[in-house]
């Protein structure tokens, strides 16, 4: 390594390996830079240098602490209507769903027992419900993030399987009408697949998708802690400016500061007060919809399914005592469980009225059952259908029990999502307000905190 | 200099393309398509609900040796108040019918009421206990549950698609026979299926009435679709799932008349005769009455051509022509005798 051979000042640059005048050459280049910091060291220790970099730091600190919440409200804003716009709507289907299907069963079982000669309203029914159904399964594809999750899987199998059973169904009716006894076959074997394989998945589906609905909720409604810190931050460190301020210059009030400190109290408590409420009455709010949803629900298909069961066990005529205490065993636990909802629920009322249906029917099946254990088929149909001249309301059938419970269930079940959605929406305004305030309170803060610096530092130069 | 200093730019452009190059490749593998999830296999979802395939090869033939069976209890000139006083004072009989066996018992989807062969045979006994045939209640009995519900006396008779066999015999008391089936197979009309001997590659379709050993001893299948129902088979048969029905031709003929498609084929299997069973005559369980009371209803409905008409409404048209039907009745001796069977085995 002769000096010579580097005599050549261009050559370093081909050479990374030489140290010594690469770094020579860098200090060159980095030590008017390095004066930068000298001059604002110098410039920093005198009053007036002190002052700008304290107000600079308060700026910082106020559009820090109020971009984070705005920033923070903004996500939970984002989170919100993710929960209103996906997953609830998701989550509202594939409980449409799993409730149409249900119906739809009930109906097909019933209609079997109608006298083909008069309108039959089941057919009708079931053909709804299973628009519906169909409807409402592509409504809760489109909720569905990704395409390898378990909901997709359930709802592939849902779909795949829901023209099988249709189309058994069908084939039962076709039978039926050429009164062949195959058609019982048909529908057993359609029941079959409908309660083994659809239902079940249906369930999972509705379950895994409250569910999601019920974390998500309880996560948007807890107060935002980090930017709610923040903010407290902000006001500590105007207040303490202000008492360093009333040291440096004497003057006991500083009428921006004032304002900054003003503005900065009021963004923290809005931010509080709206996470206080939004916290209070979003629990109450799970409390009070998402769960009775939930069971509401649940206890509905439970229903559904006895009462596709007593159809069922009169088209088959082999309803012994075991179908009889599971019957007896499923309106025992629906009233149970209806009874222990019954504060949870906005109108108690609407749940007695339920159990009240659901005692009628469950002595309006046992009749039905006195009767096909008698062999009288025909009395057996009536106090399940109801007879075809228009019995007098005294004489309660299970259709209409039935009917009148499902009735009940379905308004209870459609007020706690109602009352759902508002808890949501009314979060996703105060989140929106929560943003807006607090981005105009920050700016107008730091404006104050601006004009309150200026005239102490004018008074030094 | 300026040149060294544009190689280097190179090198730098140049490692920096290769690295973007090499970066995109990653990611491009981390971008694959979606995985959708496979839908599970569903081929077998809709079989008959209950129902179960047997693979014949696992499945042990069970042959059945055949012993004549007995003859049944004369009737005697006895009123029916000395023979069934217990069903007269419930007023009522009750009879385990099928209900969705055509044309032997089935639920007329029209009326709702029951119907067929079987069920109108069970009108003609009430006919002769009360003078009124309506005083019938009938129960659906599986064919399976019918030697316990007849023993428990859940129902007094079961007219229900039940042959006459001696090990039967042991267990319950049968009337004379009503009708001669035999044992055929129901295919579809051009599936090839001739005969027993054209099913080794082929599935069945029984119902429990059968035993899978039985029918792998009588048929040698591929596959056997062991059903609750035989309608169920009908089901099955139609969505080809199974390639043939084994059953007694009365049965087939039913389930014929729901599948225009369908003709009953090959020669008979094995023949037999149905017969309307009760509980066998016990100490705490006197049916020796109600069996002498049912043979003189079998007696005359055989007399005065009744049994005739039932069987060209019911059967006539796809069974042809009526059969001659035995009536045979055992000695004291006889009867003494297999009362000693049934002893031993109770």
């Amino acid at each position: 390594m002769s000096a010579q051979r580097y005599s050549d000042a261009d050559r370093w640059m081909d050479r990374e390996e030489v140290q010594p005048n690469g770094t020579r050459a860098m200090l060159g280049i980095f030590a008017p830079a390095m004066e930068a910091p000298k001059r604002f060291l110098k410039f920093i220790s005198t009053t007036p240098g002190v002052m700008t970099l304290v107000s600079a730091f308060i700026i910082i600190a106020i559009l820090a602490a109020g971009g984070a919440m705005t920033v923070s409200s903004t996500w939970r804003q984002d989170d919100l209507n993710n929960l209103i716009t996906r997953t609830e709507p998701l989550s509202n289907a594939a409980q449409e769903v799993f409730n149409s299907l249900s119906v739809a069963d009930s109906a097909a079982t019933t209609g079997f027992l109608e006298p083909k000669t008069s309108q039959n309203a089941s057919l009708d029914v079931f053909d709804q419900e299973i628009d519906n159904a169909t409807r409402e399964v592509i409504k809760a594809t489109s909720g569905i993030d990704q395409v390898n999750s378990r909901e997709m899987e359930l709802v592939l199998k849902i779909q795949t399987l829901l023209p099988e059973y249709v189309q058994l169904v069908s084939e039962a009716r076709t039978n039926d009408r050429f009164h062949n006894p195959v058609g019982a076959s048909y529908l057993t074997q359609a029941s079959a697949i409908m309660q083994e394989d659809i239902l079940p998945a249906a369930r999972e589906l509705y379950s895994s998708t409250s569910e999601q609905v019920s974390s998500q909720q309880r996560h948007v409604v807890s107060p935002m802690w980090f930017p709610l810190s923040g903010l407290l931050a902000a006001v500590v460190f105007l207040i303490v400016a202000q008492f360093w301020l009333f040291a440096k210059t004497n003057r006991v009030f500083n009428i921006g500061y004032l304002g900054a400190t003003a503005m900065m109290v009021l963004a923290l408590l809005f931010g509080a007060i709206s996470a206080g409420i939004t916290w209070n009455q979003g629990t109450k709010g799970i409390q009070s919809s998402m769960m009775p949803l939930e069971t509401l629900t649940q206890q509905r298909i439970s229903a559904q399914q006895a009462r596709t069961g007593e159809a069922l066990g009169l088209i088959q005529r082999n309803y012994g005592n075991q179908s009889q205490s599971q019957f007896s065993q499923k309106i025992a636990t629906i009233d149970e469980t209806l009874e222990d909802m019954r504060d949870t629920v906005t109108s108690p009322a609407s749940i007695d009225r339920a159990r009240e249906s659901l005692q009628d029917w469950d002595s309006a099946h046992a009749e039905m059952v006195y009767q096909l254990q008698r062999g009288n088929f025909t009395k057996a149909i009536e106090s399940a259908l109801g007879s075809e001249d228009g019995a007098t309301e005294e004489q309660k059938n299970t259709r209409a029990s039935y009917s009148e419970f499902d009735q009940e269930l379905k308004e209870l079940i459609e007020q706690s999502r109602d009352q759902l959605q508002e808890v949501l929406v009314s979060g996703r305004s105060a989140a929106q307000a929560t943003a807006t305030a607090v981005l105009i309170m920050t700016i107008l803060s730091a404006i104050f905190t601006l004009v309150g610096t200026r005239p102490r530092l004018q008074e030094y130069l | 200099m300026i040149v060294q200093n544009k190689s280097k730019f190179f090198r730098v452009l140049a490692a920096t393309t290769a690295a973007t190059v090499l970066l995109a490749g990653c990611s491009s593998e981390t971008l694959s398509t979606p995985q959708w999830p496979e839908p599970e296999d569903i081929s077998r979802v809709d079989i008959p609900s209950d129902a179960k395939y047997y693979d014949a090869a696992s499945v042990k033939p069970e042959g059945v040796e055949f012993t004549a069976p007995w003859g049944s209890l004369r009737p005697d000139d006895a009123a029916p108040e000395d023979r069934v006083p217990d069903i007269l004072k419930r007023d009522r009989i009750v009879v385990g019918v099928a209900q969705s066996l055509n044309r032997l018992g089935f639920r007329d989807p029209e009326t709702s009421s029951l119907t067929g062969l079987e069920v109108d045979l069970a009108h003609e006994i009430a006919e002769d206990i009360f003078d009124d045939r309506s005083k019938v209640e009938f129960r659906y009995v599986e064919s399976r549950h019918r030697e316990e519900a007849l023993e428990s006396g859940d129902v007094d008779m079961v007219i229900r698609t039940m042959t006459i066999t001696e090990p039967r015999q042991h267990r319950l008391e049968f009337s004379i026979p009503y009708l001669h089936i035999e044992e055929r197979l129901l295919a579809m009309k051009g599936s090839g299926i001739e005969s027993a001997a054209d099913l080794s590659d082929k599935s069945v379709c029984a119902s429990q009435d059968f035993t899978p050993g039985l029918l792998v001893d009588v048929l040698h299948p591929k596959e056997i679709l062991h059903t609750k129902t035989w309608t169920d088979c009908l089901m099955a048969l139609q969505q080809n799932q199974v390639d043939a029905v084994y059953s007694d031709d009365a049965i087939l003929s039913g389930l014929q008349a729901q599948e225009p498609n369908s003709e009953l084929v090959g020669p008979a299997l094995t023949s037999g005769y149905y017969g309307i069973a009760m509980a066998a005559p016990s100490p705490d369980h006197d049916t020796d009455g109600l069996v002498r009371q049912v043979n003189s209803t079998m007696e005359r409905v055989k007399r005065d051509g009744t049994l005739d008409r039932l069987y060209a409404r019911w059967m006539a048209e796809y069974l042809g022509k009526q059969r001659p039907l035995p009536a045979d009745y055992r000695t004291e001796e006889q009867s003494e005798e297999l009362q000693e069977i049934r002893a031993e085995g109770r």
